[in-house]
Protein backbone atom coordinates (compact mmCIF):
# COMPACT_ATOMS: atom_id res chain seq x y z
CA UNK A 1 0.00 0.00 0.00
CA UNK A 2 1.36 3.31 -0.92
CA UNK A 3 1.39 5.78 1.15
CA UNK A 4 0.18 9.10 -0.49
CA UNK A 5 1.52 12.70 0.39
CA UNK A 6 -1.44 15.05 1.36
CA UNK A 7 -2.58 17.78 -1.15
CA UNK A 8 -0.40 20.93 -1.80
CA UNK A 9 -2.39 23.57 -0.30
CA UNK A 10 -3.75 25.53 -3.19
CA UNK A 11 -1.94 28.74 -1.98
CA UNK A 12 0.94 27.96 -1.13
CA UNK A 13 0.66 26.18 -4.78
CA UNK A 14 0.14 29.45 -6.39
CA UNK A 15 3.03 30.97 -4.34
CA UNK A 16 5.40 27.72 -5.23
CA UNK A 17 4.52 27.87 -9.19
CA UNK A 18 4.86 31.45 -9.36
CA UNK A 19 8.22 31.08 -8.24
CA UNK A 20 7.56 33.05 -4.84
CA UNK A 21 8.36 29.72 -2.84
CA UNK A 22 10.90 32.13 -0.47
CA UNK A 23 7.95 33.89 1.10
CA UNK A 24 7.05 30.67 2.94
CA UNK A 25 10.90 29.22 2.98
CA UNK A 26 12.34 32.37 4.33
CA UNK A 27 9.57 32.75 7.07
CA UNK A 28 10.41 31.92 10.83
CA UNK A 29 8.50 29.76 11.84
CA UNK A 30 8.18 28.56 8.46
CA UNK A 31 4.81 26.81 9.45
CA UNK A 32 3.55 30.41 10.22
CA UNK A 33 4.14 31.66 6.74
CA UNK A 34 0.23 30.68 5.26
CA UNK A 35 -1.31 32.31 8.12
CA UNK A 36 0.48 35.30 7.93
CA UNK A 37 0.07 35.91 4.44
CA UNK A 38 -3.65 34.89 4.52
CA UNK A 39 -4.10 37.18 7.75
CA UNK A 40 -1.90 40.70 5.69
CA UNK A 41 -4.78 39.20 3.11
CA UNK A 42 -7.37 39.55 4.81
CA UNK A 43 -6.73 42.59 6.59
CA UNK A 44 -5.87 44.50 3.11
CA UNK A 45 -9.18 42.87 1.65
CA UNK A 46 -11.61 44.40 4.73
CA UNK A 47 -9.21 48.00 3.94
CA UNK A 48 -10.52 47.72 0.65
CA UNK A 49 -14.09 46.99 0.80
CA UNK A 50 -14.31 49.85 3.57
CA UNK A 51 -12.62 52.20 1.19
CA UNK A 52 -14.55 50.88 -2.03
CA UNK A 53 -17.15 49.41 -1.05
CA UNK A 54 -18.77 47.25 -4.05
CA UNK A 55 -15.78 48.64 -6.46
CA UNK A 56 -13.64 46.53 -4.00
CA UNK A 57 -11.15 44.31 -5.35
CA UNK A 58 -11.32 40.76 -3.54
CA UNK A 59 -8.02 39.85 -1.94
CA UNK A 60 -7.95 36.21 -1.30
CA UNK A 61 -6.29 33.23 -1.56
CA UNK A 62 -8.73 32.38 -4.04
CA UNK A 63 -9.01 35.12 -5.79
CA UNK A 64 -5.34 35.40 -5.94
CA UNK A 65 -5.28 31.31 -7.56
CA UNK A 66 -8.20 32.53 -9.85
CA UNK A 67 -6.05 35.62 -11.28
CA UNK A 68 -2.81 33.60 -11.04
CA UNK A 69 -4.76 31.28 -14.43
CA UNK A 70 -5.60 34.45 -16.20
CA UNK A 71 -2.96 36.49 -15.93
CA UNK A 72 0.38 34.94 -13.27
CA UNK A 73 2.71 37.58 -13.95
CA UNK A 74 0.08 39.79 -11.68
CA UNK A 75 0.16 37.73 -9.18
CA UNK A 76 3.82 37.10 -9.36
CA UNK A 77 4.06 40.90 -9.10
CA UNK A 78 2.18 40.90 -6.21
CA UNK A 79 3.01 38.67 -3.98
CA UNK A 80 7.03 39.54 -4.75
CA UNK A 81 5.58 43.14 -1.76
CA UNK A 82 2.83 40.97 0.13
CA UNK A 83 5.07 40.07 2.51
CA UNK A 84 7.15 43.31 2.57
CA UNK A 85 4.29 45.86 2.20
CA UNK A 86 3.19 47.12 6.11
CA UNK A 87 0.15 49.50 5.05
CA UNK A 88 -2.75 47.50 3.81
CA UNK A 89 -3.71 50.38 1.80
CA UNK A 90 -1.19 50.21 -0.09
CA UNK A 91 -1.85 46.93 -1.19
CA UNK A 92 -5.20 47.85 -2.13
CA UNK A 93 -3.99 50.30 -3.87
CA UNK A 94 -1.02 47.96 -6.01
CA UNK A 95 -3.62 45.62 -7.03
CA UNK A 96 -5.60 48.61 -8.12
CA UNK A 97 -2.98 49.35 -10.52
CA UNK A 98 -2.76 45.74 -11.65
CA UNK A 99 -6.45 46.14 -12.14
CA UNK A 100 -5.77 49.00 -14.63
CA UNK A 101 -5.85 52.01 -12.51
CA UNK A 102 -3.83 54.55 -14.00
CA UNK A 103 -0.83 56.24 -11.47
CA UNK A 104 -2.34 60.17 -11.60
CA UNK A 105 0.42 61.44 -8.90
CA UNK A 106 3.08 60.48 -6.58
CA UNK A 107 4.62 62.34 -3.85
CA UNK A 108 7.12 61.00 -1.85
CA UNK A 109 8.40 63.37 1.00
CA UNK A 110 11.40 62.02 2.74
CA UNK A 111 14.45 63.11 4.87
CA UNK A 112 16.91 60.68 6.14
CA UNK A 113 15.94 59.49 9.61
CA UNK A 114 13.35 61.86 10.00
CA UNK A 115 9.94 61.42 7.41
CA UNK A 116 8.74 59.30 4.98
CA UNK A 117 5.64 59.99 3.46
CA UNK A 118 4.16 58.29 0.09
CA UNK A 119 0.95 60.02 -1.32
CA UNK A 120 -0.31 57.81 -4.55
CA UNK A 121 -3.30 58.99 -6.25
CA UNK A 122 -4.80 56.65 -8.62
CA UNK A 123 -7.06 57.57 -11.57
CA UNK A 124 -9.41 55.47 -13.10
CA UNK A 125 -8.91 55.24 -16.98
CA UNK A 126 -13.08 55.29 -17.66
CA UNK A 127 -14.54 58.96 -17.38
CA UNK A 128 -16.88 57.92 -14.67
CA UNK A 129 -14.34 56.12 -12.29
CA UNK A 130 -13.24 58.38 -8.91
CA UNK A 131 -10.10 58.82 -8.10
CA UNK A 132 -8.46 56.95 -5.28
CA UNK A 133 -5.34 58.19 -3.12
CA UNK A 134 -3.19 56.09 -0.59
CA UNK A 135 -0.96 57.14 2.01
CA UNK A 136 1.99 55.39 3.82
CA UNK A 137 4.40 57.00 6.37
CA UNK A 138 6.07 53.77 6.60
CA UNK A 139 9.24 53.27 4.18
CA UNK A 140 8.35 49.70 3.72
CA UNK A 141 5.96 50.43 1.70
CA UNK A 142 8.57 52.30 -0.82
CA UNK A 143 9.31 48.53 -2.38
CA UNK A 144 6.49 49.01 -4.67
CA UNK A 145 8.22 51.39 -6.22
CA UNK A 146 10.83 49.46 -7.80
CA UNK A 147 7.97 47.61 -9.18
CA UNK A 148 6.00 50.73 -11.53
CA UNK A 149 6.84 50.70 -15.54
CA UNK A 150 8.12 54.10 -16.06
CA UNK A 151 7.85 55.70 -19.63
CA UNK A 152 7.61 59.34 -21.06
CA UNK A 153 4.90 60.16 -23.28
CA UNK A 154 5.08 63.39 -25.61
CA UNK A 155 8.36 63.73 -23.35
CA UNK A 156 6.18 63.90 -20.51
CA UNK A 157 6.90 61.69 -17.20
CA UNK A 158 4.55 58.63 -16.86
CA UNK A 159 4.28 55.85 -13.85
CA UNK A 160 1.76 53.28 -15.12
CA UNK A 161 1.55 49.49 -14.63
CA UNK A 162 2.98 46.83 -11.89
CA UNK A 163 5.29 44.80 -12.74
CA UNK A 164 7.32 41.30 -11.45
CA UNK A 165 10.74 41.76 -10.70
CA UNK A 166 13.33 38.53 -10.82
CA UNK A 167 13.24 37.74 -7.20
CA UNK A 168 12.86 33.99 -6.60
CA UNK A 169 13.58 32.62 -9.92
CA UNK B 1 1.93 39.65 -38.79
CA UNK B 2 0.01 42.37 -40.53
CA UNK B 3 1.89 42.21 -43.60
CA UNK B 4 4.00 44.73 -42.81
CA UNK B 5 6.75 45.62 -40.53
CA UNK B 6 7.59 43.32 -37.50
CA UNK B 7 9.63 44.51 -34.40
CA UNK B 8 10.93 41.86 -32.38
CA UNK B 9 11.84 42.98 -28.97
CA UNK B 10 14.14 39.58 -26.92
CA UNK B 11 11.93 39.68 -23.54
CA UNK B 12 12.61 37.53 -20.56
CA UNK B 13 9.40 37.60 -19.58
CA UNK B 14 7.16 38.20 -22.78
CA UNK B 15 3.95 37.80 -21.06
CA UNK B 16 5.06 40.75 -18.80
CA UNK B 17 6.43 42.79 -21.56
CA UNK B 18 3.19 42.11 -23.37
CA UNK B 19 1.38 43.45 -20.61
CA UNK B 20 3.43 46.58 -20.77
CA UNK B 21 2.64 47.14 -24.23
CA UNK B 22 -1.20 46.64 -24.20
CA UNK B 23 -0.48 49.42 -21.77
CA UNK B 24 1.50 52.04 -22.79
CA UNK B 25 -1.02 51.83 -26.19
CA UNK B 26 -4.06 52.01 -24.07
CA UNK B 27 -2.67 55.31 -22.35
CA UNK B 28 -2.18 56.01 -26.69
CA UNK B 29 -5.24 55.26 -27.64
CA UNK B 30 -7.89 56.29 -24.90
CA UNK B 31 -10.64 53.73 -26.24
CA UNK B 32 -8.33 50.78 -27.38
CA UNK B 33 -10.32 47.91 -28.00
CA UNK B 34 -8.38 44.54 -27.69
CA UNK B 35 -8.78 41.27 -29.40
CA UNK B 36 -7.22 37.41 -29.64
CA UNK B 37 -5.82 37.07 -32.87
CA UNK B 38 -6.74 33.60 -32.73
CA UNK B 39 -10.03 33.41 -31.01
CA UNK B 40 -11.73 36.46 -32.06
CA UNK B 41 -12.29 37.17 -28.38
CA UNK B 42 -13.06 41.45 -27.69
CA UNK B 43 -12.29 42.75 -24.67
CA UNK B 44 -13.04 46.31 -24.27
CA UNK B 45 -11.23 47.43 -21.42
CA UNK B 46 -7.88 46.31 -20.24
CA UNK B 47 -9.20 44.70 -16.94
CA UNK B 48 -10.73 41.95 -18.56
CA UNK B 49 -7.92 40.36 -20.67
CA UNK B 50 -6.30 37.28 -19.30
CA UNK B 51 -3.04 36.60 -20.97
CA UNK B 52 -2.21 33.39 -20.30
CA UNK B 53 -2.82 30.77 -23.85
CA UNK B 54 -3.12 34.13 -25.28
CA UNK B 55 -0.10 34.74 -27.34
CA UNK B 56 -1.38 37.18 -29.88
CA UNK B 57 -3.64 40.23 -29.37
CA UNK B 58 -4.86 43.05 -31.91
CA UNK B 59 -4.82 46.45 -30.33
CA UNK B 60 -7.38 48.48 -31.99
CA UNK B 61 -7.41 52.42 -31.63
CA UNK B 62 -11.01 52.42 -30.64
CA UNK B 63 -14.41 50.48 -31.85
CA UNK B 64 -14.54 51.86 -35.36
CA UNK B 65 -11.30 50.90 -36.62
CA UNK B 66 -11.80 46.95 -35.30
CA UNK B 67 -14.59 46.77 -37.38
CA UNK B 68 -13.24 48.66 -40.22
CA UNK B 69 -10.44 45.94 -40.06
CA UNK B 70 -13.22 43.21 -40.09
CA UNK B 71 -14.61 45.16 -43.19
CA UNK B 72 -11.70 46.02 -45.31
CA UNK B 73 -8.42 44.44 -44.12
CA UNK B 74 -5.43 45.61 -44.67
CA UNK B 75 -5.36 48.83 -46.31
CA UNK B 76 -4.02 52.06 -46.20
CA UNK B 77 -7.62 53.09 -45.26
CA UNK B 78 -6.91 51.68 -41.86
CA UNK B 79 -3.31 52.23 -41.02
CA UNK B 80 -2.16 53.59 -38.17
CA UNK B 81 -5.20 52.36 -36.12
CA UNK B 82 -4.29 48.47 -34.99
CA UNK B 83 -1.05 47.13 -32.98
CA UNK B 84 -0.51 43.55 -33.29
CA UNK B 85 1.12 42.20 -30.33
CA UNK B 86 2.93 38.56 -30.43
CA UNK B 87 4.43 37.15 -27.48
CA UNK B 88 6.02 34.09 -27.80
CA UNK B 89 9.13 31.75 -26.92
CA UNK B 90 10.64 34.83 -24.89
CA UNK B 91 10.13 37.62 -27.88
CA UNK B 92 7.86 40.63 -28.38
CA UNK B 93 6.60 41.01 -31.49
CA UNK B 94 5.25 44.27 -32.60
CA UNK B 95 3.54 43.92 -35.85
CA UNK B 96 2.73 46.96 -37.95
CA UNK B 97 1.58 48.81 -41.09
CA UNK B 98 3.47 48.18 -44.48
CA UNK B 99 4.68 51.95 -43.71
CA UNK B 100 3.66 52.69 -40.21
CA UNK B 101 3.17 56.69 -39.68
CA UNK B 102 4.40 58.63 -36.73
CA UNK B 103 2.37 58.01 -34.22
CA UNK B 104 2.24 54.10 -34.67
CA UNK B 105 6.01 54.47 -34.24
CA UNK B 106 5.93 56.79 -31.61
CA UNK B 107 4.09 54.22 -29.38
CA UNK B 108 6.31 51.83 -30.55
CA UNK B 109 9.31 53.80 -29.03
CA UNK B 110 7.52 54.43 -26.00
CA UNK B 111 7.00 50.77 -25.95
CA UNK B 112 10.58 49.78 -26.20
CA UNK B 113 11.51 52.76 -23.45
CA UNK B 114 9.57 51.22 -21.22
CA UNK B 115 10.16 47.97 -21.50
CA UNK B 116 14.51 49.01 -21.13
CA UNK B 117 13.72 50.20 -18.02
CA UNK B 118 12.97 47.26 -16.97
CA UNK B 119 15.70 44.61 -17.33
CA UNK B 120 13.61 42.16 -15.74
CA UNK B 121 11.46 42.12 -18.79
CA UNK B 122 13.80 43.21 -21.49
CA UNK B 123 16.79 41.26 -22.51
CA UNK B 124 17.96 44.27 -25.11
CA UNK B 125 18.01 42.69 -28.21
CA UNK B 126 15.93 44.19 -30.87
CA UNK B 127 15.58 43.42 -34.77
CA UNK B 128 13.00 44.39 -37.37
CA UNK B 129 11.64 42.23 -40.14
CA UNK B 130 10.09 42.88 -42.70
Amino acid sequence: MTAHAPAPDPFEQIIRDAGQGWLIDWYAPKDQALPKLREILATANARGRARLGGNAPTLTPESLAAEYKRNPHKVSAFLQVVGSVHTPDILVMVWRILQGMNIAELRLDYASEDTFRMTVRLRSPYEDGDDETYESEDIDDAVILRHLGVMKMDDKPIFDGFYPLNVGT
Amino acid sequence: MIGGTDIILKARDERAAMDMAIRVIRLAWEHAVFEDADTGQTFRSYSDIDLRGRPEILVYRDAQAQRDWKEIGPDPAVNATMIHLIGRRGELTIGLDDVPGKPILSIVDIIQRSLRTRPELFAGTVREAA
